[in-house]
């Protein structure tokens, strides 16, 4: 069953009797612009400064986005499965990295890898035994069970490790007085390692999906499932690659953001949404949109953050501003536009 | 056509009933003694906060079985019923308080306030399937614990934030009510609880009755359609839109309702009571016991109120394992990974797969008409 | 004579409680193109999907002398059969040059860059089009890569699921040329599944009738071709 075909979806045909600007992507970004106006008063009166700040802010935000995202959209991708699971299996992941940096004094670089890997091995396993034996049409059992191992490894990770805040290692120097100025803001050293990192990981990410034989047949899977199986490719560890490649670089991710948080078990919970935002507005599909999804969301959200307070009528919103931004996000997109900015219509053949 | 007999399983059933005999009569009957006798002794010999948890697990069975509906029934995958279910409760319990209302008279309202809002959220369902619309959901079953405490608008007020709030004026037995269920002045708690259990078991009934007859009718088999073939449905005339809009508003209230009457058997209600893990429990209730069930629903409502319960204490017992019985979170979320594989359909389908193995009914062969 | 290439007895298949086909028996040899014809709902694509193990299957299958019945796709496919599928089943979102390197997925060789560029050159308009995402391409020129694609594999037995299926009749006539000369230049066996018995039989060596689910007819096509009730039913005669 291919989806991107040139046949008549019934979104066509409900479009049919619509202007033709009017369309998902307009709707959208002219929400986004609706928002911006609103905040147009408080950003002027706040000054450039702010401003510049709240942006350099949101910067550091969208790569850690980012990059969960991405696990997210590579597990998708492959199989249009939605992992809720996908968050804790980070969290996880960035508590094997602290027992073995902090506990171990292992330098944290190369924890993180470690880390990496071994949750690259659970996440294969999980796919092989908890996933594969379902069809992939078959959503209600993989919901329980990406829910059920999402509170098993909250559990476990409460188990060994305790469930008090502990500080994790920055993987950048991250003293206070470690930034640029920048306009008069502050753009932390942080935030360029962030962005750094995001950056090689694509490069690399793209490399092993154009470049290897591995790469391609995950694409092949991505694309038409039963015609990659008639090519020879090996589904199942194909997949298998998927989710392990998916979980490494959640825990990647998760370990980006430890520090800003403190460690606890329920640390990842407000990031995996915010990465779904990310990747609903980018396209489940597609890992370029799901970057710039997670770039517009950080943004939105800081300014909304930043400025929505001084708007009136915004105030009562406070402590969950940011959950609720996601939130309202996941709906407009999924109402209008389902498969986000840049991913690939859906068509379902009769 | 010979009757079933050809397709009969490996072991022979030990009895044989004709559908609609005596005898098969009387088998039913035996089986709904069963399960009707425990329901109406039980209250009488356990002690008073047992009756009470059951009568509350009654209250979670209504509202599992408003989630049934829509996940079972329909097969759209709600994670967030368990915020109708916290509309219901706050407003019973806003109503009380607030308004001086009276408890039964807040059924009604709760029901309505549900439905309505059931049918709000059923239409962004209209465009959104499968796994996005369980996200979506799952959006709602967090979002709402968060609106519950907005300061603004005097919500937060109403509602106790944080806290939650207690009923004033919750259910109370007047004098004739007492001595129709026989319970004696002397041991004023006790004779509460078991009202309340009867209260709840009465509502439960109408609901039960209600839900039955629903999924009898054109909306029920309209809901069947859509869960098994979405496009064969509405080829075959059935109005998507509506039912899908009308499913939600339906479950909705029904969760609601549950919801009414779990604060009214709790004396209170909180925000963790409406949240996500509540969401996960009853949405394990509900798997575990019987999707698409109604007899799973009680049983659901059962295993959420007594596994709660009972779970820290089994965590403590396993022996050399030191583990803080607050992790009972990973128990539900072992029982949620595990029932897709050994019981996918829940413990009454097992049961009725059971019974099937044993206690064959022939159907009645339809009798020609001489012309 | 050596053993058939392919070779089929009393196959059953099954779409959960529903038989699809029932006691189905026939043979490809070396070299040949064999056509199984049969009007919609015969159970055509549903023989193809049998060999290569993509449908719940009782009887025997024999590749090469082998029973494959109960391998696995990925396995057969790798035993050298290749199977284009009924519309195609290109990869829409990967460039036409992607689609040509999963057609030679399984080979270890270092002859798949040239192979490429003698499968461009069979079909120019592939090579034109080599970074265009396969699914911008019209149907023609899907089913050129479609059968490109297979051929990447150097498979010893193609499966043609009708591929006629959605072409104009211009384009038909091309492309079954094309198959013709495939197979007396490069000599691989050819299964090819058809509901245009008129163009398939001008190409095939043999054939046989698919009727509800049970081959009902088989012949040369000769044979086939003057045959009166597939006249009747299949060339509109």
């Amino acid at each position: 069953m291919t989806r991107f075909a040139p046949h008549i979806s019934e979104r066509d045909l409900d479009m049919a009797s619509r202007p033709k600007w009017l369309n998902g992507s307009t709707v959208l970004y002219a929400a986004m612009a609706v928002v911006l106006l609103i905040l147009l008063g408080p950003i002027f009166r706040g000054g450039s400064q702010l401003f510049l700040q709240r942006v350099f802010d949101s910067l550091n935000n969208g790569a850690v986005y980012a990059v969960t995202a991405i696990s997210l959209v590579l597990i998708f991708k492959a199989t249009t499965l939605i992992n809720f699971a996908q968050g804790n299996i980070a969290m996880f992941g960035a508590y094997v990295c602290y027992q073995l940096s902090v506990k171990m004094g292992w330098p944290v670089w190369p924890s993180i890898f470690v880390a990496m890997i071994v949750m690259a091995i659970v996440g294969a396993a999980i796919e092989r035994t908890l996933i594969r034996p379902f069809g992939p049409a078959d959503h209600l059992p993989v919901v329980l069970i990406t829910f059920g191992l999402a509170s098993i490894l909250l559990a476990l990770a409460g188990a060994i490790w305790g469930l008090e805040f502990l500080a994790f290692p920055s993987p950048f120097p991250a003293k206070p007085g470690d930034r640029f100025t920048i306009g008069g803001a502050f753009f932390r050293y942080e935030t360029v390692g962030t962005l750094l990192v995001l950056a090689v990981m694509l490069v690399v990410l793209f490399a092993i999906l154009g470049r290897t034989k591995m790469g391609l047949a995950f694409r092949a899977v991505s694309s038409n499932v039963e015609s990659a199986r008639l090519v020879g490719v090996h589904t199942g560890r194909t997949l298998q690659f998927g989710w392990a490649l998916a979980a490494a670089l959640s825990v990647l991710g998760a370990c980006l953001v430890a520090k800003q948080t403190n460690l606890e078990p329920s640390f990842m919970a407000k990031l995996t949404i915010f990465a779904f935002a990310a990747a609903v507005l980018g396209g489940l599909d597609s890992i370029g949109g799901s970057v710039i999804g997670a770039f517009i969301v950080a943004v939105v959200q800081s300014l909304v953050t930043g400025y929505g307070q001084q708007v009136a009528g915004f105030g009562w919103l406070k402590s969950n501003f940011a959950l609720v931004v996601a939130f309202a996000l996941i709906l407009v997109v999924l109402l209008f536009k389902p498969e986000g900015l840049y991913g690939t219509k859906r068509i379902e053949r009769v | 056509m010979t009757s079933a007999a050809s397709t009969a399983s490996a072991a022979t059933p030990r009895l044989t009933f004709q559908a609609g005999s005596r005898q098969h009569r009387m088998f039913q009957l035996a089986g709904w003694a069963c399960f009707v006798i425990p329901m109406l002794v039980l209250p009488y010999v356990l002690p008073s906060f047992r009756v009470a948890q059951l009568a509350q697990a009654v209250g979670w069975g209504i509202a599992i079985l408003g989630m049934n509906m829509v996940i079972g029934w329909s097969g759209l995958i709600s994670l967030g019923h368990i915020a109708f279910t916290g509309l219901g409760a706050y407003t019973t319990t806003i109503l009380i308080n607030e308004s001086r209302f009276d408890m039964w008279m807040t059924l009604p309202v709760a029901f309505v306030v549900c439905f309505l809002f059931g049918a709000l959220v059923g239409l962004p369902a209209l465009k959104i399937r499968g796994l996005y619309l369980a996200l979506i959901t799952l959006a709602l079953a967090l979002t709402f614990p968060i609106l519950i405490k907005i300061e603004g608008g005097g919500i937060a007020r109403r509602t106790g934030g944080d806290n939650g709030r207690t009923i004033k004026e919750g259910l109370k037995p007047t004098g004739w009510m007492r001595s129709l269920l026989g319970i004696s002045g002397k041991d004023a708690s006790s004779q509460v609880a078991i009202y309340k259990y009867f209260c709840m078991l009465i509502i439960a009934g109408i609901c039960f009755l209600l839900v039955r007859n629903i999924m009898k009718s054109s909306p029920g088999r309209g809901m069947l359609a859509i869960r098994d073939n979405q496009i064969g449905a509405a080829v075959s005339g059935v109005p998507l839109n509506k039912h899908k809009v009308l499913t939600f508003a339906l479950s909705a209230a029904f969760a609601g309702i549950g919801g009414s009457m779990i604060a009214s058997s709790l004396g209170a209600i909180g925000p963790t009571l409406v949240g996500p893990e509540y969401a996960t429990l009853t949405l394990m209730g509900l798997v575990l016991c019987g999707v698409a069930t109604l007899h799973g629903c009680w049983l659901g409502g059962l295993a959420v109120v007594f596994l709660q319960d009972l779970a820290p204490r089994w965590i403590k017992a396993v022996p050399g394992v030191d583990i803080d019985p607050i992790f009972a979170g990973a128990l539900f979320g072992l029982i949620l990974v595990l029932v897709p594989f050994f019981m996918p359909r829940g413990i009454v389908q097992f049961a009725r797969w059971l019974k099937a193995r044993f206690v064959r009914v022939i159907p009645q062969i339809p009798r020609a008409s001489v012309v | 004579m050596s053993e058939p290439v392919l070779e089929v007895s009393d196959l059953g298949a099954s779409y959960g409680a529903i038989q699809v086909l029932r006691n189905i028996n026939f043979v490809v040899n070396a070299g040949e193109v064999v056509v199984i014809l049969g009007a919609n709902g015969a159970g055509k694509t549903t023989t193809l999907r049998s060999v290569c193990a993509m449908v719940a299957t009782s009887g025997s299958v024999r590749l090469f002398g082998e029973e494959v019945r109960t391998h696995d796709t990925a396995d057969i496919v790798r035993r050298g059969v290749a199977h284009v599928p009924q519309g195609r089943g290109t990869f829409p979102e990967l460039s036409v040059l992607d689609n040509l390197r999963l057609g030679a997925y399984v080979r270890k060789d270092k002859e798949i860059a040239s192979d490429i560029d003698q499968w461009t050159t069979v079909f120019p308009r592939l090579g034109e089009r080599k970074d265009q995402a396969a699914g911008s391409l019209s149907g023609g020129e899907q089913q050129m890569l479609a059968v490109a694609r297979a051929m990447m594999s150097r498979p010893k037995l193609l499966l043609l699921d009708e591929p006629s299926l959605g072409l104009a009749p211009l384009i038909i006539e091309d492309l079954f040329g094309r198959f013709a000369a495939l197979n007396k230049d490069t000599g691989t066996t050819m299964l090819v599944v058809e509901q245009n018995a008129e163009i398939a039989l001008d190409i095939a060596d043999r054939g046989y009738v698919l009727e509800a689910g049970q081959i009902v007819l088989e012949g040369t096509s000769n044979e086939l071709h003057s045959n009166d009730a597939v006249r009747a039913a299949y060339l509109g005669a």
